[in-house]
């Protein structure tokens, strides 16, 4: 039996392999959905004209107003709502089971008797969560990438590229959240149901927030903000919003360490 | 400290919240030992075993496992522990086999080698799913997992649930043959009878406290014997009350049955004097002396 360097991680990779699998190809298959009616619909006049009978208030809130190129209908469909919302779903949900979930169920309780450090478990569970992101987030890229270069679309893919940095580092400050809260506490419950409020006021703070008298502060603090402002796949790089998403993960990340280490398991 | 101290608590407090779930255990189990941890569900036992592995900390008191407290201990104290919990509940969808190799590899590899051999003697599949095993199968998981990597302190809680006659006479055996190899056994249960096979010591935890600590053998010469003869000629009561070690005669004409506690030299020598018919001795059932402990005082609902 050869000796891991960590076992912990390589472990719940096992366990969850399955079901990342399911969850990278659909999103892979809805985004590619997505893209390949672009053609179809956003590149032609007839629907530039419907966006335009909408009421503007609705189609600012979905950012359907830029959906008559290629990179503003991309960025308002696969990167601006399917892609974040899937992604969240999964990282909440994930972020809340791979500590306070098993610790509730009691599946993590031989881990825990084992000879890891609690730190350390912590750590490398962190990392899973981590890497599902990544594999999740690369399959919405590979989509992409496929069906603009196959059908020749107007897309920037250093900016593709940046728009992705941005909607794994979204996710992955919803799940780190999402696994501090279920780690401090033990309860998945609290992990989810903190998480998904924070990220429900943070869709609105988005949505809304611009288009209310004074309300533009709320698109400043919401992570929607942070990862979607500036529009990144038409206009690059928002190192800004970056780097807010980050400091989310390098907050949430020692907390969960800490709490988690010096408290009662189990109970 | 004491090199010859497996584990010790003393004054041993664990509060949850504003439930008392450990109002101060104090205990001792040598190396080599067997120890019977016995309480009614509720007690108190997996709470003090959870902070044996540093899963609880404890609120107040001392502990020690080796000389080492489990949190200083850590992990490398951790090691030479092997664990079943009370309510074992198995991640559910890998293989069993996968599963125990997965254990082995988080304890650096250790005990690997022998995760086919335990399966083997408890005829564990272990390419089944683990969520289509049945109780008993899962039960088994633990139970390889706890032994495979030869751990110095085996701690098992409540550890024959699940598994049938036959498989505990199997368990037993394994636990003896852990013992012949040096390990000490810290083993709980709800019903004394599931460690009075194999303890050497037992302790009985009540509301979070000791109530009783002593031998097997101790406890058996406190439980007693019943003991009946049949006499040829009816028999004066008084004969037999005044008997030192007997108690509960009953005299029904020829016949006289009483408890027996302690050594049986005076209460023969009473009966000799008259003609015996015949006679018989059983021992009686521990439980019983259980369970008059157990009746006496309330115990906390919410105390795992």
């Amino acid at each position: 039996m050869s000796v891991e360097a960590m076992p912990v991680l390589t472990g719940v990779l096992k366990e969850q392999r399955r079901s990342v699998m399911a969850w990278s190809v659909a999103l892979f298959a809805v985004s590619a959905f997505y893209i390949s009616f672009y053609p179809a619909m956003g590149g032609t006049t007839a629907m530039q004209d419907l966006i335009d009978s909408m009421p503007s208030g609705m189609t600012k809130a979905l950012g359907y107003d830029r959906i008559g190129t290629a990179a503003g209908y991309i960025g308002a469909t696969v990167y601006g709502l399917l892609g974040p919302i899937l992604m969240l779903v999964f990282g909440i949900t994930t972020g809340a089971q791979l500590i306070a979930g098993e610790e509730e169920a009691g599946s993590l309780e031989l881990e825990l008797a084992a000879p890891v450090d609690r730190m350390r478990l912590v750590g490398e569970r962190w990392l899973a969560v981590a890497i599902d992101l990544f594999v999740l987030a690369v399959s919405v890229a590979l989509a992409s990438v496929v069906l603009v270069v196959g059908l020749d679309l107007d897309v920037n893919l250093v900016n593709l590229l940046a728009i992705t940095v941005g909607l794994l580092l979204f996710a992955l400050a919803f799940a780190s959240v999402a696994f501090a809260i279920g780690a401090a506490t033990g309860s998945r419950t609290a992990a989810l149901g903190g998480t998904t409020a924070l990220a429900a006021m943070a869709y609105l703070g988005h949505a809304v927030g611009p288009q209310m008298e004074g309300g533009a502060w709320m698109d400043k603090i919401s992570p929607f903000g942070w990862y979607l402002g500036g529009d990144p796949l038409v206009n690059g790089w928002n190192m800004g919003g970056l780097v807010l998403l980050g400091a989310v993960v390098v907050i949430s990340v020692p907390l969960a360490l800490l709490t988690f280490a010096n408290r009662d398991l189990g109970t | 400290m004491s090199s010859e101290l497996a584990l010790s608590a003393e004054e041993l407090v664990k509060n949850y919240g504003k439930t008392r779930a450990l109002m101060g255990v104090t205990l001792e189990v040598e190396r080599g030992e067997v120890f019977g941890f016995i309480g009614p569900n509720g007690a108190g036992k997996s709470t003090t075993i959870r902070i044996l592995l540093d899963l609880l900390r404890p609120t107040s008191g001392r502990v020690e496992v080796f000389g080492q407290t489990p949190r200083k201990g850590g992990p490398a104290l951790r090691s030479r522990m092997g664990y079943l919990p009370g309510e074992l509940v198995l991640p559910g969808k890998r293989r069993a086999g996968e599963y125990l190799a997965h254990l082995a590899k988080l304890r650096g590899g250790a005990g690997a080698d022998r995760i086919e051999p335990i399966a083997k003697r408890f005829g564990l599949d272990l390419n089944k799913h683990i969520k289509s095993l049945s109780k008993g199968n899962k039960q088994k998981v633990g139970v390889v997992q706890a032994l495979m990597h030869r751990p110095e302190l085996l701690i098992l809680d409540e550890p024959t649930s699940g598994l049938d006659p036959l498989l505990q006479q199997v368990f037993l055996d394994m636990v003896r043959e852990a013992k012949a190899e040096g390990a000490t056994i810290f083993m709980s249960s709800h019903v004394l009878s599931e460690v009075e096979e194999i303890a050497g010591r037992v302790g009985i935890i009540r509301s979070g406290r000791m109530v009783d600590i002593a031998e097997i053998g101790e406890l058996r010469r406190r439980a007693g014997q019943m003991v009946e003869f049949r006499f040829a000629t009816p028999v004066a009561k008084e004969e037999f009350t005044r008997l030192d070690g007997v108690s509960e005669v009953v005299v029904t004409d020829h016949r006289v049955t009483c408890l027996l506690q302690g050594e049986p030299n005076a209460l023969l020598k009473t009966a000799a004097r008259h003609h015996v018919l015949g006679w018989s001795a059983q021992n009686r059932d521990l439980e019983e002396l259980f369970l008059d402990l157990y009746r006496t005082e309330e115990v906390p609902s919410d105390v795992r």
